[in-house]
């Protein structure tokens, strides 16, 4: 420890010395120095040295040493805030730009996981500060900082519901409102630049920098958060920012969403940048943001083809808050087209085929209720904006590949829909009247594991494609037009009622079977239990009748035995009903 | 079924040398039935056939036309393979546009406001570039990408996008496809052929809207 005369000593020392003479140690101790003032909670007395006009070459040789311990204190949140932030904005202007970023760099790229937002807060209007200091090379230095910050602000959790952003516990919301704040000055010369039409090269970078910090941002937190026009939020505050930004700096919203495929730079091209132009088109098209700005004059199906990339993309993910967007992206983009306008050929590109694909799987596996509740919406309204021949397509190919039998019984009920409403003379057509019927018929009216067939498993889709049969039987009048169909349909039906009534009876006695010998197990059980309490034998002997030893209790196992029993009973009730009416309609014609 | 064709020559016309070719080969193919024509060698180009045909072949052609009654629109698998010759194999789009079924009249007017070069029309699938203003039938101004400060104007940007490919509303695919570069006209587009029944709330466009829209061509790519 040095005493008041040492110190001074030192310091007379280092105002006589030249810059290029000074010293590694010599850094070293000038920030022992300040580290020793702070930790003496001496801030005022830095601060005072730091503003002394004698010791300013000290401070712009080795000023910067300075920054960490400073930037410390302020962190700590102490009484001396006041002082050190003084000094620190000092130094700010005093000390050469690339010296000060470069301390800022290290302080951002080691800051302290526990206070990434205070460190953030922080730093970022000196940050200001200092590149607003610069003369060349702004863009770069400004890219580099926006990246370091973004950087550390994607650590921190991103609130989701009201309550969470409200209480901020890690800082997310007050650090992008202050990222806001920090690019403005930049967006501002940009636009100042442009109205005056002075832009150079250097300009144009920073126009880069500033559009890569939008699409980072949009990507994350933007994509993960919850956004919503009612709330205006710090998130939806900083998302219009953003939203705002992009024409100031000249970039096309559609240029980005439609056209981006063309575009030369790195930027545009990768999965990272599809999630931040999904996050865009949903903010524009869902939420609204700066829409009236947005041209009015695409085609509904041209802005529908554009967004099925960003939509597939969100429906990919497994994260609630992509789906969601997902979701509500794909619901606005189909609600400004005609019904039965959506033609066939559009279901051949790629992301009209994986879209609904995804939408299913999440219709089967996702756990979260409300998303599959929604889902199922979107996957109507889709289904309800295809034309004659899309539906015909579409249908077959859900039957073809969903293999989950609540799915194929969803899409039976639709083509039931779509033949009544095909039986009205201004809307027939072939795919649901005509010979092209048949190969729907075909796939629906069919037991793919023959015998083996699990009807169980398969009730929904078996009691779907029973309805949609004596729909038709009763509706036959308008089929029977054409005789070549009416004659194929009555054999595929005949076929399928065959086959369905085997396998009925082979479940049946099966599950028949099953509930006897648990009835007789129960009573074997019961038997012995009853010679187990009159004995005395200590040694309890346990049988066990079936090799499939069930989890469920003897009770649920009945149950379940009775209600497959119940179901084939239904089954075979609507067979019997189908018959009835065929019966019927051939008493009647004779 | 129109008329059937009468005999335009004699025996004694047809075996005359002053009948050329070239004539006879016009009647038929004009009045038989493309089977026919397949059967007896004489499609296509009628210079072509002249070369390959002898008179006398010709001869036996036309009276057994007259014989045989195959004249066009006779066979039903006629229209079909009409319709087969005019269809051109597009490959496969990767532009897709919603199916154009009616051919019914157009469903927007244009009045030129400034005239274009007349020659440097846009071509479907070329890139065009406009400034316009849309407006309702009541005067509302819903959009517009022209600058409210003119000097702004340098800095901005048309709208630029490949016409013809209904990646904007049909009405303006359709009219940009008539105009030059360098003109400026005023359409009056039916709701049909703009946002239709469900219009655009967002944007301020009712359902079933008729739309104004003042536009200008500054480039064809």
């Amino acid at each position: 420890m040095m005493n008041e005369d040492q110190v001074n000593a030192i310091i007379q020392t280092w105002r006589d010395t030249q810059e290029e003479d000074l010293k590694p140690e010599d850094y070293k101790q000038f920030q022992n120095l300040g580290s020793t003032c702070l930790s003496e909670c001496d801030s005022e007395q830095l601060l005072k040295f730091i503003q002394d006009e004698k010791n300013q070459g000290i401070v712009k040789s080795m000023g910067c040493v300075l920054l960490a311990p400073l930037v410390k204190e302020v962190i700590k949140k102490d009484k001396s805030l006041d002082h050190c932030q003084a000094a620190i904005t000092h130094l700010t202007k005093t000390c050469r730009p690339n010296e000060l970023l470069c301390s800022l760099h290290e302080l951002i790229e080691d800051t302290d996981p526990g206070a990434i937002s205070e460190t953030i807060l922080t730093l970022l209007p000196h940050l200001q500060t200092v590149l607003l200091r610069l003369d060349e090379k702004k863009a770069a230095c400004v890219g580099m900082a926006l990246s370091a910050v973004h950087k550390q602000l994607s650590r921190l959790p991103v609130p989701y519901t009201q309550k969470q952003e409200d209480a901020d516990a890690y800082g997310l919301c007050r650090c992008c409102t202050a990222l806001a704040v920090f690019t403005k000055p930049f967006i501002e010369e940009v636009k100042r630049k442009d109205a005056n039409g002075v832009c150079n090269t250097e300009d144009e970078e920073l126009k880069t920098e500033l559009l890569k910090f939008c699409m980072r941002s949009l990507r994350e937190p933007l994509l993960e958060a919850e956004l919503h026009k009612d709330r205006q939020s710090p998130l939806w505050l900083f998302a219009v920012e953003i939203m705002v930004t992009l024409p100031a700096i000249k970039e096309s919203l559609s240029g980005l969403l439609f056209f981006s495929s063309l575009r030369r730079s790195t930027v545009m091209n990768n999965s990272q940048s599809k999630e931040s132009r999904a996050c865009l088109a949903y903010l524009l098209f869902v939420q609204l943001i700066t829409i009236d700005s947005f041209p009015a004059v695409f085609s509904p199906v041209f802005v529908l083809q554009c967004n099925m990339e960003y939509i597939n993309q969100l429906l990919s993910s497994k994260k609630e808050s992509h789906l969601l967007k997902g979701l509500e992206l794909f619901a606005k983009s189909l609600e400004c087209v005609q019904d039965n306008s959506l033609p066939v050929n559009l279901l051949e590109l790629k992301s009209f085929y994986s879209v609904p694909q995804n939408l299913r799987q999440l219709l089967t596996d996702c756990p979260i209720h409300h998303l599959r509740e929604s889902g199922l919406q979107v996957f109507q309204l889709f289904i309800n904006k295809l034309d004659a021949e899309a539906k015909h397509k579409f249908f077959r190919c859900m039957l073809k590949t969903s293999n989950h039998t609540g799915v194929e019984s969803y899409i039976i009920k639709n083509i039931r829909n779509q033949i009544e409403f095909s039986m009205k003379p201004e809307n027939t057509n072939k795919w649901f009247m005509g010979m092209e019927l048949l190969s729907l018929l075909g796939l629906v009216l069919r037991l793919p594991q023959g015998t083996a067939t699990d009807l169980l498993n398969s009730m929904d889709k078996i009691m779907e494609s029973l309805n949609l049969l004596r729909y038709m039987l009763i509706r036959d009048k308008e089929l029977r037009n054409n005789a070549n169909v009416w004659e194929e349909l009555c054999k595929i039906k005949d076929e399928y009622l065959k086959m369905l009534r085997v396998c009925i009876s082979i479940s049946r006695a099966y599950y028949s079977a099953e509930l006897k010998a648990l009835k007789e197990d129960q009573k074997l059980k019961a038997k012995e239990a009853r010679d187990a309490a009159r004995s005395t034998r200590l040694i309890k002997s346990i049988t066990v009748k079936h090799e499939n030893v069930s989890n469920m209790s003897p009770e649920v196992q009945h149950q379940v035995l009775q209600s497959a029993l119940v179901t084939f009973d239904l089954m075979e009730s609507l067979i019997v009903r189908i018959e009835e009416i065929t019966d019927e309609k051939l008493s009647k014609s004779t | 079924m129109a008329a059937e064709p009468t005999r335009e020559w004699s025996e004694e016309q047809l075996k005359s040398d002053d009948l050329p070719k070239k004539d006879v080969i016009k009647f038929i193919q004009d009045n038989a039935a493309h089977s026919f024509l397949n059967e007896h060698k004489l499609l296509g180009n009628i210079k072509n056939v002249a070369k390959t045909a002898k008179k006398e072949q010709l001869i036996i052609a036309y009276n057994e036309l007259f014989q045989s009654k195959r004249f066009k629109g006779t066979e039903p698998v006629e229209d079909v393979t009409e319709k087969v010759k005019a269809v051109k194999i597009d490959e496969k789009p990767k532009e897709v546009k919603t199916e154009v079924v009616d051919e019914g009249p157009p469903k927007y007017t244009k009045s030129v406001l400034k005239k274009g070069d007349k020659t440097n029309f846009p071509k479907k699938g070329e890139t065009v570039s406009c400034w316009y203003t849309g407006t309702l039938e009541d005067g509302t101004v819903f959009d517009t990408n022209i600058p409210a400060a003119a000097r702004k104007k340098k800095q901005t940007k048309p709208l630029s996008f490949k016409v013809g490919l209904g990646r904007v509303i049909r009405g303006w695919d359709e009219a940009l496809l008539t105009m030059s570069k360098g003109e400026m006209a005023r359409l009056e587009i039916e709701a049909e052929w703009a946002y239709g029944k469900k219009g655009l709330p967002e944007s301020k466009i009712p359902p079933n809207a008729k739309l104004i829209f003042e536009v200008e061509l500054v480039s064809v790519d």
